[in-house]
């Protein structure tokens, strides 16, 4: 199963239960050509056997240290007798690339097509969010889990009812080519656990419900700008909604992560955000083509991930049964 | 007029003959191909090769829904020049199996249509699929021949017209997607319920 890794473009923040199902929320993001691969194979003996970063043999699902592939078997039925292992493009934890949902949404897939079982991308991303948010209580959104099951460069939004609507957002040949050309990514060196910044986020969403507010608001305008083919009107946005996003919680940016960022601006970045809740990962810089190399000078030592918006959702890439 | 007043109700009394557990066995098969990412290919001679033509279009194309996987379906009679570059070197009796040999994986599903149940071509292909582990498809009329005995699903049309079997294949056809058609709306409808996530666990 290979399940795309994402970049969030705007909205972030306003897909949090506690926020959208009060006011409604949005976001605009893209799927990427990085992925979380699940694969799931039948065992000779009843064990179950976890593969990731470290390698569980056990005898019952509760016994899985690896939370969200216990609760994707407990979820699925699947109860004996299989391996499943991950592997990513990325570190496998803070990248701030949506890597957490990514693998759960990968791993609900490869069970359900273990079982033989066709499966919406509308059911993957719906049970996903209840294995991370309502049984293992994260204090996440729910954009990531959509768009790791939808792909594309989709635009959702989250309803006061709780129902979610996703749009692809059609753009232009050219403006998509100028997309894959400017945006580009770098690895902060810091990797971060989300939920101790997400959790000073919901803390104060009281307060800040001025801040979501305005950040909604530049997600349904970067979308027509996006429509238009305005493509470098969306960098200064990008930029614009940072500024506003750094204020949900401190811990979001760090004077050292600033700095990187304002080398960047001074060499000709028009917008960029960390791409996850903040605090390390991967950052999202978006530059005209004739900038990017002063900008890749100036941000020498931090490491450069070329990648590609990605039109597909999760998928089996390669299905070898023999019964 | 008293031929075409034949021709309808003749045709009309076989189609209610029409074996409807095994269509919806077949498409249970392909719905399961789709689901694990499987090949389809699909091949016929004469009308059958138009008819294997216009299942792989709307196969391929009438599905299609979004956030559901896609069919990969494959025609094997629409290549002119690997057609005839396998006709003039190998014999026509092996313009489908060759290409098959190339592209199948174990569990693909592979259907020949003939009306006789005899095309030669047709047979060596299935046979070739078997040997590969694949899921085999057939649509026949008169006595179903030898492919009828051969296929693991064999979807039977009960007439000695060759232009009734034709046509009741190229309904069969359009049965088997459209009702694909139908579920994979309706599947793509289906949610789990929401979470429902009490406001004061997140914004406490």
């Amino acid at each position: 199963m290979q399940t795309p890794l994402r970049i969030s473009l705007f909205g972030g923040g306003t897909d949090f239960p506690a926020f959208f199902l009060e006011e409604g929320g949005c976001v605009l993001s893209s799927a990427i050509d990085k992925y979380i691969y699940v694969t799931i194979k039948q065992r000779f003996d009843s064990k179950l056997r976890i593969g990731y970063t470290q390698t569980e043999m056990v005898d019952a699902v509760d016994e899985i240290h690896h939370e969200l592939i216990r609760e994707a078997l407990h979820l699925t039925g699947i109860n004996r007798g299989v391996e499943v292992t991950t592997m990513g493009d990325i570190p496998s934890e803070g990248s701030g690339l949506g890597s957490s949902s990514t693998v759960t949404v990968g791993a609900l897939h490869a069970m359900y097509s273990y079982l033989g079982e066709l499966v919406s991308a509308e059911r993957l991303a719906r049970e996903a969010c209840s294995i991370e948010i309502d049984i293992l209580r994260k204090p996440i959104g729910i954009q990531d889990q959509y768009i790791a099951a939808y792909g594309g460069l989709r635009f959702f939004e989250f309803l006061t009812s709780g129902e979610v609507r996703s749009e692809k957002v059609s753009v232009s040949p050219e403006a998509q080519r100028a997309l894959n050309q400017n945006f580009m990514l770098f690895f902060t060196g810091v990797s971060r656990k989300s939920s101790s910044i997400l959790q000073e986020q919901s803390s104060k969403m009281k307060d800040r419900l001025s801040e979501l507010r305005e950040i909604k608001e530049m997600a349904h305008l970067a979308r027509q700008e996006l429509t238009k083919g305005n493509i470098d009107t969306l960098g200064v946005l990008i930029h614009q909604s940072w500024e506003v996003k750094k204020r949900l919680a401190k811990s979001i940016s760090s004077s050292q992560i600033n700095e990187v960022y304002e080398a960047a601006r001074r060499s000709g970045a028009l917008g960029g955000k960390l791409t996850g809740a903040g605090g390390g990962g991967f950052l999202l810089l978006y530059v005209p083509y004739e900038c990017q190399e002063k900008v890749r000078t100036a941000l020498r030592g931090l490491q450069e991930l070329p990648f590609r918006l990605e039109a597909d959702g999760s998928k089996v890439i390669f299905n070898y049964r023999r019964t | 007029m008293e031929h075409i007043q034949n021709y309808i109700s003749k045709l009309q009394q076989t189609i209610n003959g029409l074996p409807r557990q095994r269509i919806a066995d077949v498409i249970d098969v392909l719905q399961q191909a789709r689901t694990r990412g499987s090949n389809v290919f699909i091949m016929g001679n004469g009308g059958s090769a138009s008819t294997a033509a216009h299942f792989v279009c709307d196969l391929a194309k009438n599905t299609r829904q979004e956030g559901l996987p896609h069919f990969k379906v494959i025609g094997l009679t629409d290549n002119t020049a690997i057609f005839s570059a396998y006709a003039n070197d190998e014999g026509y009796e092996n313009v489908f199996a060759q290409q098959l040999a190339n592209l199948i994986q174990p569990m693909d599903v592979v259907i020949g249509i003939s009306t006789s149940g005899n095309s030669i071509n047709v047979i060596n292909a299935i046979e070739e699929a078997h040997r590969h582990n694949g899921i085999t498809v057939g649509f026949t009329g008169f006595d179903g021949g030898r492919l009828g005995q051969i296929v693991k699903f064999n979807i039977h049309v009960e007439s000695e017209i060759i232009e009734h079997v034709e046509d009741i294949h190229l309904m069969l056809e359009h049965i088997i997607v459209s009702t694909i058609k139908e579920r994979t709306r309706a599947e793509a409808k289906k949610a789990a319920p929401l979470p429902q996530i009490p406001v004061s666990a997140v914004s406490s």
